[in-house]
């Protein structure tokens, strides 16, 4: 896929990703857990993004990591989506929108405990 | 293209429902943004996005995996670039377009997979994506 938008990019352009990583302290059934409940946001990457980038062209990497604010807002959607609570489980039903909740809970969690890590991935294309 | 296969109900099903005035309320409280997403990206995020990005109205935008235009259509409305939006999902691109639409932004709205991207080489200024790459 880098490659791809290093296709698509002119020379000098610039990459600019927020990207979701699991830490290697997860179990590979965890992550599998992950990915069917979430889709591809917490699919493994193959390598470290910087490596990734490197391969597919980028220079000037950086990675910056923004897990701290990750948590604040995955926070936030639970805590904003319990205050609109009856009009969501009239949307979803009950048991989605509880079992989605939940989701936020485990998500929170898995941040605050290191294995979950969300990245701002910056580069330069060649 | 293969691993989204058997989450595409999952992802089409999302964007049945983001446009819910209760999905909105929420969205505005916890990303300061209004287009239908839920998003991990708040404004200040994107806003950060921008500037590194040297975004402004004589910059081609590629926004990959916009879902229904987050950030992508943001960046449009607040740098004044000329956007591409791409989603594998139709559903995702309706809601992108309507919005663009809606509010003259000019974002172009294309349903491709970002390993099979519909562009000529070297065409972008600039790249961005929130949470598709994993």
């Amino acid at each position: 896929m880098l490659r791809a938008l290093h296709s698509a990019l002119k020379p000098d352009g610039h990459l600019g990703l927020y990207v979701i990583a699991t830490s290697e302290a997860i179990t590979a059934t965890d992550r599998a857990q992950l990915a069917r409940r979430d889709g591809n946001d917490y699919v493994e990457a193959p390598l470290p993004y910087d490596e990734m980038l490197s391969q597919a062209g980028f220079v000037d990497i950086d990675l910056t990591d923004v897990s701290a604010e990750f948590v604040n807002t995955l926070a936030g959607w639970k805590r904003e989506w319990e205050a609109e609570a009856d009009s969501l489980i009239e949307v979803f039903g009950e048991a989605e929108f509880t079992r989605k909740l939940e989701n936020r809970r485990l998500d929170i969690a898995h941040t605050e405990a290191g294995l979950l890590r969300r990245y701002r991935v910056y580069g330069v294309n060649t | 293209m293969g691993e989204f296969a058997g989450l595409e109900s999952e992802f089409r099903e999302r964007f049945r429902v983001v446009t819910h005035p209760a999905m909105i309320r929420a969205e505005r409280r916890v990303t300061g943004g209004d287009f239908g997403a839920t998003s991990y990206t708040t404004t200040a995020q994107a806003d950060d996005l921008a500037r590194l990005l040297h975004l402004g109205p004589d910059k081609k935008l590629l926004d990959i995996g916009s879902g229904s235009g987050w950030p992508g259509n943001y960046l449009a409305k607040s740098t004044g670039c000329d956007t591409f939006l791409t989603d594998p999902t139709w559903e995702g691109m309706a809601v992108a377009a309507e919005r663009s639409h809606r509010d003259g932004l000019g974002s172009s709205a294309i349903v491709a997979f970002a390993d099979a991207l519909p562009f000529r080489d070297s065409t972008f200024d600039a790249c961005s994506s929130s949470d598709v790459f994993c």
